[in-house]
């Protein structure tokens, strides 16, 4: 664990067609918003490296297509994933619901060793809207979060930029972390691995 | 918390059984739709069509009377607009722009006289009908009918060169500017390919002419039979005024029309109101469509205010995948079907879109929008044999793109397990399928390859694919970082701006992609289906699973070749795998004497 070798973070976005995965992707990598992106097919990635205490790590972030059919197409990527973003548009009800719906799908396709402790981030987006046509609640989404374990919330816009860099420094924290604990597990189960050899030859004698 | 069930998946599984629109009654079939027109309407006739032509030659085969019943009620609501509409779409594509204010009024005069005209008739047919909230009311169909005739009165302007250097727009309304390709990169490059664009179209009048054709007043209707020249000026491209026109023309529109008279109609009067699971994908999608198209997005007047009002291509674009989705309920609605469709209406009227994207569906991309996504699986694992038979070294490079040590190593190689589970790479190669290369390759390449698609059929995409992995081969040989390669075939195609660029490797023979021909692509398919299909019936696609390893422990016994691709000459069936094992047998025979 040399702290030459370069960091790699992988973050997936997932979430219903139309939250707004690209536009936070693209506010958070290349700081612009527009309203002329596209409809994402398959998936798409970019890159960012940012400097996180002292220590330069390159996030690798994968935006994906929301309808549900490409769920298929999309398992390869989601194995190796450091952290899960799950974003929902505060103004589709429906789009909140699923959250959990795509949390339990990436935890079966990842296949994730602590699936209780895997980083997720909440992502609430289009916060810029007005009152009125907000139909998710902060509130109803604090308590989703906390029966999951108290998973990070944030609401942003990523048009007016609000809270991106925020929800993503988070991200990025809790990713890393996530890479950290993965190579000390590795190497605690190596020992494990060791010790029960020998107690086996042990027994064989 | 490790064994939640997928609960997409089940969804998907139970979306793709269900067949007929949720909103639409389902007791009743077309088959018992009355007859006689005027029956006596009672409230527990509610007989609506049931659109689920799930293979469109039952539509041709339904009851006989039954189509003329409904081709005649067709008839009594479209007839004064038919013709305004096929007036307009004839010069769909206007090398004036400003030809066109004049007679605009004088369309809509007729259009409001004809609809108090039908408007007496739609009342009554919805009354035999029973008055269903999904079928159209009478001020529904004026609406309808207006926005038709105005979709079909977008014209595009193409221009000479010099008109189009001024603007920052292509000739189709597209910004010419990418995140690849900066405007005066385009306009450096457009100078050039303005004359070939020039120079080509007269070759293809004197072709027409030769042959007998009417230019019908630059839009012809009929086109050459088919030959080798035919090809030869197909691949260097249709007259872009010509091409909607060509499109439908190759891919036999005109004999799915002929069989499918006043099936469109019927269907979008009967989508009108129609709200489920899809209609809600395709309306995030409408805006989302070609927002750098003028005619999909118009350049804002006052940019303090935003317009909700939608273009006439929107509204088009609404209607067919709408339709479609109801169509054919094993795809509904996917998402890429919306460029597809946006793309086509670009070039040809709303119906004619319509049935191009039944025929691309079935012929061109078949399975490829099904909710299980599994032709496009399919196409991916023929990608990936052609891409190891064709271009071993990109192929090297990109089968070690392993998203994490968990995968397998490089040994799942050796029987073709990868088709069961495929490389990563496809996660980016399946969207240029999906798509046909809209969005993947800059405009004016991909319209020269969807040239190619309609006359050549689908072995063209994979041509595509392998040139395009031939102009990334050199790029990636020498990165070590798996992103990084990933990087670079992402984005290498966004900036093919000349087509020289791609078709010149395409079609050239020393490199050998002709060898890859539809019969080829059409047998790799089946075997890589068969494949996929055996790994899935024996009970799990895991790889882990014993058994299953067994199964293909047995497999690679009684075929041990897997499959080989026909190189070299024409009809002889030349197996490089075959090649390979007998020259490091005879390699491994020398060494041991």
């Amino acid at each position: 664990m040399s702290s030459r070798k370069k960091t790699l973070l992988k973050v997936i976005i997932l979430g219903d067609s139309g939250v707004g995965k690209t536009s936070l992707m693209q506010q958070f990598v290349n700081g612009k918003f527009s309203q002329q992106y596209k409809a994402t097919i398959g998936a798409d990635f970019l890159m960012k490296e940012l400097v996180l205490d002292d220590k330069t790590v390159t996030m690798q972030l994968w935006d994906t297509a929301g309808q549900e059919r490409f769920q298929s197409l999309g398992v390869a990527f989601y194995r190796g994933a450091d952290c899960c973003v799950l974003v929902y548009d505060v103004t589709n009800p429906k789009s909140f619901e699923n959250v959990s719906l795509w949390r339990d799908e990436f935890l079966v396709q990842a296949n994730v060793k602590n699936p209780e402790n895997f980083p997720f981030v909440v992502i609430g987006n289009k916060i810029d809207v007005d009152e009125s046509k907000k139909l998710v609640s902060l509130k109803k989404a604090q308590q989703f979060c906390a029966n999951l374990g108290n998973l990070p919330l944030f609401q942003t816009s990523a048009k007016e930029a609000v809270n991106i860099d925020q929800a993503f420094d988070v991200i990025a924290r809790n990713a890393l972390q996530q890479e950290e604990n993965d190579e000390f597990q590795d190497e605690f189960n190596d020992a494990i691995n060791i010790n029960l050899e020998s107690e086996n030859q042990g027994c064989a004698c | 918390m490790t064994d939640i069930k997928p609960k997409f998946r089940d969804e998907a599984m139970s979306r793709s059984h269900g067949t007929s629109l949720p909103n639409l009654p389902q007791s009743q079939t077309m088959k018992t739709l009355p007859v006689a027109p005027m029956v006596k309407p009672s409230a527990s006739m509610v007989s609506l069509p049931k659109f689920d032509f799930v293979k469109d030659d039952q539509v041709d085969s339904l009851d006989p009377t039954l189509t003329n019943s409904s081709k005649k009620r067709h008839t009594l609501l479209q007839s004064p607009s038919t013709q305004s509409i096929q007036h307009s779409s004839l010069s769909l594509i206007d090398m004036y722009r400003d030809q066109s204010s004049g007679s605009q009024e004088s369309d809509t005069a007729t259009d409001i006289m004809a609809l108090n005209v039908s408007g007496a008739m739609i009342s009554e047919v919805s009354l035999i009908n029973g008055s269903q909230s999904t079928f159209a009311s009478a001020h529904d169909l004026l609406v309808l009918r207006n926005s038709r005739t105005n979709g079909s009165k977008v014209r595009l302007c193409i221009e000479e060169s010099r008109t189009v250097i001024s603007s920052n727009r292509d000739r189709y309304g597209f910004k010419k500017a990418t995140n690849f390709i900066t405007e005066e990169q385009y306009n450096n490059w457009w100078i050039g390919y303005a004359s070939h664009c020039a120079r080509r179209k007269r070759k293809w009048q004197d072709l027409m002419i030769k042959n007998g054709l009417s230019l019908n007043n630059d839009s012809p209707v009929r086109f050459p039979a088919r030959s080798e020249k035919l090809k030869r000026y197909i691949r260097k491209g249709i007259p872009a005024e010509w091409r909607g026109n060509a499109w439908w023309f190759f891919a036999k529109g005109p004999e799915k029309l002929k069989n499918n008279q006043g099936v469109y109609d019927t269907l979008v009067e009967s989508t009108l109101h129609l709200k489920n699971k899809d209609t809600e994908i395709i309306e995030r999608d409408l805006n989302r469509t070609f927002p750098d198209n003028v005619h999909f997005k118009p350049d804002r007047v006052d940019s303090s205010h935003e317009s909700n009002e939608e273009t006439a291509l929107i509204e088009a674009l609404r209607r067919v995948l709408v339709a479609f989705s109801a169509y054919n309920p094993k795809i509904g609605y996917c998402q890429s079907l919306n460029f597809i469709t946006g793309l086509l209406l670009i070039f040809m009227d709303e119906e004619k879109a319509f049935w191009m994207l039944v025929i691309i569906t079935t012929g061109y991309l078949p399975g490829v929008h099904e909710v299980s996504l599994e032709g496009v699986n399919v196409d991916q694992g023929v990608l990936m044999l052609a891409l190891k038979e064709y271009l071993p070294e990109a192929w090297n490079v990109v089968s070690n793109i392993r998203f994490d040590d968990q995968c397998s190593g490089r040994n799942d190689l050796k029987n073709h397990d990868f088709l069961l589970k495929l490389p990563p790479v496809t996660l980016c190669t399946s969207s240029w399928f999906m798509s046909a290369f809209i969005g993947i390759l800059p405009i004016e390449t991909t319209l020269r390859v969807w040239d190619c698609l309609f006359y050549e059929e689908s072995n063209i995409l994979f041509k595509v694919a392998l040139s395009v992995f031939k102009l990334i081969e050199p790029k990636i040989q020498h990165i070590n970082d798996e992103m990084e390669v990933f990087q670079v075939i992402q984005n290498t195609p966004k900036s093919i701006l000349d087509p020289k660029d791609l078709f010149d490797i395409m079609f050239k023979r020393r490199i050998g992609f002709n060898n890859l021909t539809q019969d080829e692509v059409v047998r790799c398919k089946k075997y890589v289906a068969d494949r996929r299909q055996r790994a899935h019936v024996d009970g799990t696609s895991d790889t882990g699973d014993v058994n299953f390893n067994r199964q293909l422990l047995a497999e690679s016994l009684w075929q041990p070749d897997l499959y080989g691709f026909k190189r070299g000459l024409p009809g002889v069936h030349w197996n490089n795998n075959l090649t390979r094992k007998m020259k490091s047998k005879i390699r491994r025979n020398n060494n041991h004497s």
